[in-house]
């Protein structure tokens, strides 16, 4: 080990240590709450206090969600690999007969209840900071895939400019950033909406797809035959990520992955 | 535990509480030994409650620690040149407060010079200059001059007596160790300090001038009420108006609060909104303003408490996390108690946070009821000025339920109608802020325009003066009530918690265990807390206690006896000779405050040993506010002015009055009773004090215990006493008059073979006590007790045996001591007259 990788590993751990001292800090002036039901956590939600940890991991106080809606939410167990969907035990999805333009899907729960109403506050209520434990939710889940290892980079799916200078912020991009930091992957925000879009709420299959043709474009090219992971928060019809795939896969890229909260 | 910052402050708080009950020292090993577990289970990656505990163990130590560590640097070494004459130099460190004839501020001590040589000293002096002349008047006084005072240090008091005021508490929480008095003529100016912070004089010079620009074409009342509401600055009202507010419940506005922060906040953040403030930036303007706004206004508790909050909430909305109030309101309190630990005891600090807790648990639960009750009523009430009331009117309610027994316990007394008058004013104070603030700041670059708009304030304030005269006259506008024991401040505060959702919380966790309790055995505990409360509520009640207070009273006597029976019996009642000052003094600060902390509702007897200022002075306060049954004198004499004032008095309010000498015995139960055993029939005439020598002497036999009050006999009455029939041994002698020279004390204490004597002695020109009655008695090998050493002294005992307490603990040794050197400084005087 060289003297320079030594006092490299010297500042990320200071830094891990400080990051983490500046998150207990906050979390003893803020007491962190469940994102999905808003009461306290306890202390027996969380983990292990791990200071000495440095680099990716060093959040060593997480406490991401309680007991109870970790245990009583609609988390999906057994899903599809195409289209996430949730599959009972033993049964067989065929994904409606519909072909993606990416290989394969995951998804952390059902888009109803908790996840649901969390998710309205996180896009719709201006509630950023929820990026932070979702995007951990999301991280503890994909884990778990077999082609996780493979992906190169993370790509959030974009939004409109008028919707974005509406709201502040791109909910998509901030699940894809705390998603590289915890994978250690870079995020690359290449993807751009041509066209502005109507509001995919309320439409119906076919009508979404039609609205959404085309509508994607990737700024700059991708390295040929890379493997990329493409973030979004909801996943219905599938027609925004087999739009933005498609529009990925022509900028060259090899092989796309998905990642949303809910299906 | 879903809360570590609440528990963390609670548990600094209670570790103050125990630093002030015990000694310092027990505190330093637990410490080494609370952070040593802390770190040894962090550096062990233990989770997070094993690291948590120790870590609460950590602040409960640090908080005793940090408490005697302030205490030990408020206090200085200033108190130990208290006394006698001296000269004082130091930096003058607040704005001197003008009074008619005297003038008051905090001194910085430096150097002390005393009997010709120089000392460096440390310590606040809170000084008080008197002027008789106007030419006297130091006018150049203010902040950051040296300068060097004439006059005499004193120790302020302590708690001394049951229920008295603790006013050396009372000036420590403020930083101040000592008090001093002096003639303003005998004032130096040596220039301006070189310690003096520019920063707090650019405060005062803003504050000054803010405050002129506000007085300028006001009325002085109405001025003075604007400037106390905008600054907190109370000190400058006239006392009669104080009154009113208090009375009326409406003081809170001249305390800045949370409320004055609040409004100053919110305008604040508009100003910086309106200025195109972004983000952070917008975050840091804010911050800093209020922070100007708090320290103008002397960073008192309660500002610091609002600032706190707001920068919490406001870092709560940038930083995107949800806002806590509990934790936010824990931080105000660990942040306030780090700052200065010793502000725990200080009422504004109790104050402010129980009135903020009450506030916070209470207003939600008050609003749904209030508005339950508002509904049912026939005519619609879903406009919104009545909503509007109705949550001012629960967070008024609230806060009042907040404070109640602090009010009770501090100030005596309970407003009525503090929840209307609030309605009132309220609304109207934040008008009045808001005009007031901008008009100063005007006034700060153009001081006529300032003014000029700060006329519009005239109406209201005089509005707010008009409702708190109008609800402070009403006949049932406040109450004067017993100050509550502890105990019962906690039952209240414990009923109000469980009120306020702590019986949720205490059921859940009795959900959540897996202890279950018998409905029977529940019973049982229940009956057993009901029998225990009233046994407790009710002392005297089966009790067969004989309780004598000596009461602390400087130099005089004032004695309370307290019979197994539950008769009370005052003998003598303090006062401090007329020249001294007032009369009434004593009375009105020790005695009646003693009387009302023991709940004494009327006064079977009062006895007067002797007609002097120092024994009777204080009966004219006592008589005022308690009703006396029995008036027991002494034989006429020669009386002075006020003593026959005083009878006067006693007649008018219909209390029999009985002339006893010897061989008179009054029999208060079974097996106590009291006997005169002087003046004879024939009274003593041509002694060095007739009035003194004619004293009344009692003698209280409590089954197999006696007592001896001897009131200020001399030599005469002594032998007269020693000639007659024989006095049996007695256990407990009030030493005769304070301690005074006795030819003849020796003989005395042979045949009264006392085991504890006490002596009542306060500062005194006499001599008292004497040198010599201090050997004899020591020499008869007897417990001596003195009032100017240990405060009051609380004798209890069941005929038998008995027990002795004093206020103020002092170790026997260090009283032998001090007795040595007060008997080589003082100068004896054989005989006096008082």
């Amino acid at each position: 080990m060289t003297i320079n990788t030594i006092t490299k590993n010297y500042k990320t751990q200071f830094k891990g240590v400080l990051s983490v001292t500046v998150r207990a800090l906050l979390d003893l002036l803020y007491p962190p709450r469940c994102p999905f039901c808003n009461r306290l956590l306890t202390p027996y939600d969380a983990g292990k206090i791990n200071f000495m940890v440095a680099g990716s991991n060093v959040s060593g106080l997480e406490r991401l969600l309680c007991r109870r809606c970790a245990e009583e939410l609609s988390w999906i167990e057994s899903s599809c690999p195409y289209c996430a969907f949730p599959l009972e035990e033993g049964k067989y999805h065929r994904c409606n007969g519909r072909k993606f333009s990416f290989q394969e899907c995951c998804a952390l729960g059902c888009y109803r209840g908790g996840i649901q109403e969390t998710l309205h506050r996180f896009k719709y209520h201006g509630r950023k900071s929820l990026a932070e434990p979702l995007g951990k939710l999301l991280y503890k889940k994909i884990a778990l895939e077999p082609w996780i290892s493979l992906v190169e980079f993370i790509v959030p799916i974009p939004l409109s400019r008028q919707r974005l200078l509406q709201r502040g912020y791109n909910q998509a991009s901030l699940l894809a950033r705390v998603l590289g930091r915890e994978l250690g992957l870079p995020v690359m925000e290449i993807l751009e909406r041509v066209k502005d879009t109507e509001s995919q709420t309320g439409l119906n299959k076919s009508q979404r797809k039609e609205n959404l043709r085309g509508a994607f474009r990737c700024r700059q090219e991708v390295p040929e035959g890379g493997h990329v992971l493409l973030v979004d928060d909801v996943f219905t019809s599938g027609a925004t990520a087999h739009e933005a795939s498609r529009a990925l896969k022509e900028a060259g890229a090899g092989r796309v992955s998905v990642a949303v909260l809910a299906r | 535990m879903t809360r570590p910052l609440v528990l963390l402050t609670l548990s600094y708080v209670a570790g103050i509480i125990l630093g002030r009950c015990f000694s310092p020292y027990i505190f330093i090993l637990p410490a080494a030994a609370a952070l040593l577990w802390a770190l040894w289970n962090i550096f062990n990656q233990k989770n997070v409650v094993q690291v948590f505990i120790p870590l609460l163990l950590v602040f409960l130590v640090a908080g005793g620690l940090v408490y005697n560590y302030s205490l030990h640097k408020v206090r200085g070494n200033i108190r130990d040149y208290s006394g006698e004459n001296c000269l004082l130099v130091g930096m003058v460190e607040d704005e001197p407060l003008w009074r008619e004839d005297d003038v008051v501020f905090t001194l910085r001590s430096e150097k002390v010079r005393f009997r010709e040589e120089e000392y460096s000293v440390n310590g606040r002096v809170r000084v008080t200059l008197q002027w008789k002349e106007k030419a006297e008047i130091p006018l150049d006084l203010s902040y950051g001059q040296k300068v060097s005072l004439r006059g005499k240090i004193y120790e302020p008091k302590g708690l001394r007596n049951p229920g008295g005021f603790d006013y050396q508490s009372f000036l420590e929480t403020r930083g101040i160790a000592a008090a001093f008095y002096g003639p303003a003529a005998g004032v130096t100016f040596l220039g301006i300090s070189k310690e003096l912070s520019r920063l707090q004089l650019a405060a005062f010079k803003v504050r000054n001038r803010m405050s002129a620009v506000l007085r300028a074409y006001l009325p002085q009342r109405e001025g003075n009420l604007l400037v106390g509401m905008l600054f907190g600055e109370r000190s400058a009202l006239d006392r009669e108006t104080g009154q009113l507010f208090s009375q009326s419940g409406i003081s809170h506005l001249l305390a800045v609060s949370g409320l004055h922060v609040g409004l100053v906040a919110g305008a604040i953040f508009l100003l910086g909104r309106r200025t195109g403030l972004q983000g952070w930036c917008t975050y840091l303007f804010v911050a800093l303003l209020l922070f100007a706004y708090v320290y103008l206004c002397g960073l008192k508790p309660a500002a610091i408490r609002a600032f706190i909050m707001v920068l919490l909430a406001m870092g709560a909305v940038h930083l995107d996390r949800p806002g806590d109030f509990p934790t936010a309101l824990a931080a105000a309190v660990l942040i306030t108690l780090v700052y200065n630990p010793l502000l725990l005891f200080s009422v504004s600090f109790q104050l402010s946070y129980a009135a903020t807790t009450a506030i916070l648990f209470l207003t939600p639960l008050l609003q749904e009821k209030i508005a339950a009750i508002l509904a049912r009523l026939p005519f619609s009430f879903t406009l919104s000025p009545v909503k509007m009331i109705s949550s001012l009117l629960a967070v008024t309610l609230a806060a009042q339920l907040g404070v109640i027994p602090l009010t009770a316990y501090y100030f005596r007394q309970v407003s009525l109608v503090a929840l209307i008058a609030n309605i009132f004013v309220l609304p109207v104070m934040a008008l009045v802020l808001g005009l007031g603030l901008v008009s100063a700041l005007l006034g700060l670059v153009w001081p006529l325009s300032g003014s000029l708009l700060n006329l519009a304030n005239y109406p209201l304030l005089s509005y707010i003066l008009f409702i708190a005269r109008m609800f402070s006259a009403l006949p049932f506008s406040y109450r004067e009530v017993y100050p509550p024991r502890l105990t019962e401040i906690m039952l209240y505060y414990l009923f109000l918690a469980l009120l306020a959702g702590g019986w949720r919380v205490l059921l859940s966790a009795y959900y959540r265990c897996k202890f279950r309790v018998r409905p029977f055995y529940f019973l049982v505990f229940l009956l057993l807390i009901a029998l225990f409360v009233t046994w407790w509520g009710l002392p005297g009640i089966g009790s067969s206690t004989l309780e004598i207070v000596f009461l602390d009273v400087g130099q005089g006597d004032a004695i309370f006896i307290h019979t197994p029976q539950g008769q009370n019996i005052l003998l003598d009642s303090g006062g401090k000779p007329a020249y001294m000052g007032n009369i009434d003094e004593t009375g009105r600060l020790v005695v009646v405050p003693f009387l009302e902390y023991r709940r004494v509702k009327k006064l079977d007897m009062v006895i007067i040993s002797h007609p002097h200022e120092d024994h009777y002075g204080g009966l004219f306060a006592v008589l005022d506010k308690i009703p006396v049954k029995r008036l027991v004198t002494t034989v006429e004499l020669p009386e002075t002015q006020s003593y026959g004032e005083l009878l006067e008095l006693a007649r008018e309010k219909n209390i029999p009055r009985e002339i006893v000498r010897r061989g008179d015995i009054f029999v208060a139960g079974p097996s106590l009773e009291i006997r005169v055993l002087s003046p004879p029939s024939e009274l003593f005439n041509g002694t060095n004090s007739d009035s003194n020598n004619n004293s009344l002497v009692l003698h209280l036999r409590y089954k197999e215990i006696s007592f001896l009050f001897t009131g200020d006999i001399e030599t005469r009455a002594v032998d007269n006493l020693l000639k007659g029939e024989k006095i049996l041994p007695v256990q407990i002698l009030k030493v005769p008059h304070h301690g005074g020279y006795l030819s003849n004390l020796p003989q005395f204490l042979d045949s009264t073979a006392p085991r504890v004597a006490v002596i009542t002695v306060g500062a005194n020109s006499f001599g008292h006590p004497h040198p010599a009655t201090l050997s004899a008695l020591e020499d008869g090998g007897v417990e001596i007790y003195r009032t100017d050493f240990h405060g009051a002294v609380i004798l209890k005992s069941n005929g038998y045996s008995w027990k002795i307490k004093t206020m103020l603990p002092f170790s026997s040794s260090l009283l032998i001591n001090e007795m040595n050197k007060s008997g080589f400084i003082l100068t004896c005087r054989e005989t006096c007259s008082c």
